[in-house]
């Protein structure tokens, strides 16, 4: 606990650094192209759309999933809209004390605020997808609603599990070179395993325990109860206490390792 | 015996560097403590008090274990054995010209980039970059990659923002050596102007141009094979 509040001190002190620091990611990755930012909403949006009708047109699923209260396609794209934030942070959170190595080897920067950096750097993309899926909304007929307001729960949910996830996969790719391609492979996994495609609810009860552990389904399907199914965090508390354990196991795991070795990350890091 | 004027003081301070040949040696070493396959002694119980004011200018050959020195002093890494304290001094640290910056961007945007791992806000360098871009001789080409610009530029831009830094204890690498004899003049110059004006501030800077130690330290020490030797 100790180690998190000095974290969360660290990371407030520090604010303007990692603001300014972010925002320098957020242009190396899209330098010298024209359209600059607008891949970064292009790509996902095109995802979407090929899902979408891969879903419906190709394989002909059905697409009247129980308590919808919108279109499918809506469905499909908040859903998809917040697992883009967490698959970005699954590899560049897992990258994040690597990336910036010169950073933490030859520098005086306060190093725990890295994963937070990279965090605000997707988060900015993330804003931008969310405001597009309120488009879209739009466009197939959903108005805001009161149930909206939980999506800050949500998001709020997503950042702390994708800091806890940073700090502790970011030093097991330090000191394990290979993690991060174990990684990249297991990504395209997490895809298929997070119901991202399909609904949780329209499996079996076997099914529906086996996601109850999964962080990345309850974020995502915490989404679309907001936009599509009108359903409030509280009235799902079993959903609620499995995601909570996940996150306590995933904040214990990352701080006793940022304890254990935040000062050695200089030395491992080179 | 250390007084009110010690602002770095290092006692019987040690550092290795564990070598892992192997991804699982690495993890058995850090996650279980296992012995490496070999160690590296980069300092050996080395002892130094550095007063308020001083220059202290190390020397030694590439593999000296002179920048670990510099690095712990400057808090970066620690040490593997014994003490360093500073006094609760703030520190400014330059081990690498090109940490934080990007060959790609413009080098009026590479200033702003340092100015933000060395801890200055916008507002702080702002009033400067015309300053800088001056000294290191781009403010023609300030909005052009710093790829462009000529060797050393990266060195004279960092070293220029780091002086803008109001910290107690300046602590360099040595940095310039890269940009040829045009460079290392300059930034010798830069730096010598700034120890003259700032005489409260304490420098410890690793470098081997022997001409500017002569006119620059008031005190220097070499190091060997990580043992420290007063010269």
């Amino acid at each position: 606990m100790k180690t998190f509040i000095e974290l969360v001190k660290e990371n407030i002190s520090c604010r303007g650094q990692m603001w300014e620091l972010a925002k320098v990611h957020q242009k190396k990755q899209f330098r010298g192209s024209d359209m600059g930012l607008m891949w970064a909403f292009a790509k996902p949006s095109m995802y979407i759309i090929v899902f979408y009708v891969a879903i419906v047109i190709g394989f002909k699923s059905s697409t009247d999933l129980d308590g919808l209260i919108c279109p499918y396609f809506v469905w499909l794209a908040i859903g998809m809209i917040s697992f883009f934030y967490m698959r970005d942070m699954i590899l560049n959170g897992a990258n994040c004390f690597k990336k910036y190595g010169a950073i933490v080897a030859k520098a005086k920067y306060p190093i725990g605020t890295l994963p937070t950096t990279v965090m605000i750097s997707y988060l900015l993309i993330h804003f931008g997808m969310l405001a597009l899926g309120v488009v879209v909304c739009f466009i197939f007929g959903v108005w805001p609603s009161i149930y909206w307001l939980q999506v800050p729960f949500y998001m709020a949910m997503m950042l702390i599990m994708s800091f806890f996830w940073s700090i502790g996969t970011g030093i097991i790719s330090v000191i394990y070179r290979d993690f991060y391609n174990f990684l990249q492979v297991a990504n395209q996994m997490v895809f298929w395993l997070s119901a991202i495609l399909f609904d949780v609810n329209g499996l079996g009860p076997r099914g529906q325990f086996v996601f109850l552990f999964n962080p990345i389904s309850y974020i995502v399907e915490g989404y679309r109860n907001a936009f599509c199914r009108h359903i409030w965090f509280w009235e799902e508390p079993l959903k609620l206490g499995c995601f909570l354990i996940v996150l306590i196991i995933m904040a214990a795991v990352s701080m006793v390792m940022y304890k254990k070795l935040a000062k050695r990350l200089p030395d491992l890091v080179q | 015996m250390s007084d009110n004027n010690t602002v770095i003081k290092l006692e019987n301070v040690s550092k290795r560097y564990n070598v892992y040949s192997r991804n699982i040696d690495r993890i058995k070493g850090v996650l279980l403590n296992r012995e490496p396959a070999e160690v590296k002694h980069a300092l050996k119980n080395v002892s130094l008090e550095v007063k308020k004011g001083e220059r202290l200018v190390v020397m030694g050959v590439v593999d000296s274990g002179r920048s670990t020195l510099a690095k712990i002093i400057a808090g970066v890494t620690s040490p593997s054995k014994g003490r360093v304290e500073t006094f609760g001094k703030t520190m400014n640290v330059m081990l690498d010209a090109k940490v934080g910056m990007d060959m790609e961007f413009s080098c009026r945007d590479n200033i702003f980039m340092k100015a933000n791992i060395v801890g200055l806000t916008k507002a702080e360098i702002a009033p400067y970059v015309d300053e800088i871009l001056e000294f290191a001789e781009v403010k023609d080409f300030a909005d052009l990659p710093l790829k462009r610009a000529p060797k050393g530029t990266p060195a004279m831009l960092s070293l220029a923002v780091h002086l803008h830094k109001d910290a107690d204890i300046l602590v360099i690498d040595e940095v310039f050596g890269g940009g040829g004899n045009r460079v290392l003049t300059r930034c010798e110059r830069l730096l010598e102007d700034y120890a003259d004006n700032h005489p409260e501030k304490t420098i410890v800077i690793v470098i081997n141009h022997s001409a500017f130690v002569k006119t620059f330290a008031t005190r220097t020490v070499s190091i060997e094979k990580g043992i420290i030797k007063p010269t």
